[in-house]
């Protein structure tokens, strides 16, 4: 949908992973991880659009440590001359909120819509690294984000605020606590489940992960109602502009997305009976 | 604390016992000369970049970490043991591999400490002094030199168990590395190769 929207996507061809949890273990593999594909990108001259906010978080931190720290730019290009490539720092990284809120618009997305999605309550998860840590300069404020509230409700689709908004998803422990991490997702997932939405909303893979994919362990482990459908955004936007359900990869989705899928069709099919 | 000793003789054995348990306790809480590194918290503030000693034990970071409600983190002890230069029991602890790096005690922090560099920096310096990392990390380690990622691309199966490749959904094929010898040897040289083993 975001060619449709004026945003053309470019493949960066030979990037590797942003390395973030390396970071952990090696500090300068995950610097040089991501200073790679910062490079590739910049060889093209084209901005960055990472859609994981973790990767997003990654290249920004880089692209801070390195402008700070001459010495262990110089180090890394050195790394980096193997394969002829060289970091300057001069590609600028963007967030998928940033692009469709303040590049594309909610005025330009509400015109975009044909297929409203009136009737429906989504709750809006940010994840951690989209909004914090808030001195890097994240796309949206670290108390208060309303970006992705707006854009939902740019779709003709209700959202609310909850307590447990801006919390973690638990992706971060995964490898050390795994059950602890279902758990934290979990609560997430009850609370959003009890305050009655119709579904939630995230724009961030790793968190998409733990709440769709991972939400049927998560189920069998607190043995709570935790079931809920998860979108990304863009799926959701992608369904509002007429984009059908299987190039949006809607049948991928782990979570009970059919609930919503139906009353949004029921309801497009008595608004619009000729399609 | 004094006892009073009851005449009975069992009370007396009981409370001798009880007494005993005490000074244990209070002798493992004593912390000795030789377990303090001094160095150790000008080498974590060195590699995270955050002046650590600012700290001044408010525990707003115990009391906003969600991983801590769950796991044995409690940021604010880890933070005053790493100030104290308790390197050994730090470094050991399988608390700083459950911070979720997610900012939270960090946005609250009023001495505007970046925890979660700290825990990095912990981690870092675990992995140099010998102490294992989570299996997971080296895995993802691995990954990095076979695929050039951490996670290399899976086939996915639906909720109907349906599985699909990037190729049966039309999506073009992931570019790897475009050299991957040039690539190891890089990543190679940044010593993560050493903490893999390989």
């Amino acid at each position: 949908m975001l060619p449709k929207l004026d945003v053309d996507l470019v493949e960066i061809k030979g990037a590797g992973c942003c390395g973030f949890p390396l970071n952990s273990i090696n500090n300068l593999s995950w610097v040089y991880l991501t200073a790679r594909n910062l490079a590739l990108c910049e060889d093209q001259r084209l901005d960055m659009l990472p859609l994981c906010n973790g990767c997003h978080l990654s290249m920004c931190e880089v692209k801070q440590t390195l402008q700070a720290n001459p010495a262990l730019k110089d180090k890394i290009n050195g790394l980096l001359a193997s394969e002829g490539l060289r970091y300057e720092g001069t590609g600028k990284v963007r967030h998928i909120i940033e692009v469709l809120h303040d590049d594309v618009g909610p005025d330009r997305i509400r015109t975009a819509v044909s297929r409203p999605m009136t009737g429906l309550k989504f709750a809006a998860h940010y994840g951690c690294h989209a909004i914090r840590p808030s001195e890097l300069g994240r796309p949206d404020d670290s108390r208060n984000p309303t970006k992705l509230e707006t854009l939902i409700g740019a779709l003709g689709a209700g959202w609310d605020m909850y307590p447990e908004r801006l919390d973690c998803c638990g992706a971060g422990i995964a490898v050390s606590a795994g059950e602890s991490s279902l758990k934290i997702a979990g609560a997430k997932l009850e609370k959003v489940r009890a305050a009655g939405f119709d579904g939630m909303v995230t724009t961030c893979p790793f968190c998409m992960r733990m709440y769709d994919a991972r939400q049927e362990a998560i189920g069998a482990l607190l043995g709570s109602a935790t079931s809920i459908p998860v979108f990304y955004y863009t799926q959701l936007l992608g369904l509002c502009m007429g984009m059908d359900e299987k190039s949006l990869g809607l049948h991928l989705n782990m979570s009970p997305v059919n609930e919503v899928l139906q009353k949004f069709q029921a309801k497009t099919a008595i608004e619009q009976p000729a399609v | 604390m004094a006892y009073r000793l009851q005449a009975d003789d069992n009370n007396i054995i009981r409370n001798k016992n009880l007494a005993h348990t005490r000074r244990e306790r209070r002798r493992s809480m004593v912390i000795r000369s030789t377990d303090i590194d001094l160095g150790f918290i000008h080498e974590v503030a060195r590699i995270s970049g955050e002046s650590v000693k600012s700290c001044f034990q408010c525990g707003t970071c115990t009391g906003t970490c969600p991983s801590g409600r769950l796991t044995s983190l409690r940021v604010r002890t880890t933070i005053r043991k790493t100030i104290l230069g308790l390197k050994k029991d730090v470094l050991s602890s399988p608390a700083i591999w459950e911070c979720m790096i997610c900012f939270k005690c960090h946005e609250q922090c009023p001495r505007g400490v970046n925890i979660p560099a700290v825990m990095i920096a912990l981690r870092n310096i675990a992995v140099r002094e010998g102490f294992p990392p989570p299996e997971g990390y080296l895995k993802m380690a691995k990954a990095v030199f076979e695929e050039g990622a951490v996670q290399p691309p899976q086939e996915v199966v639906t909720r109907d168990f349906e599985s699909f490749s990037r190729g049966s959904l039309n999506l073009p094929g992931l570019s790897k590395p475009v050299d991957s010898d040039k690539f190891s040897k890089a990543v190679g040289e940044t010593s993560l190769r050493k903490i893999v083993g390989g």
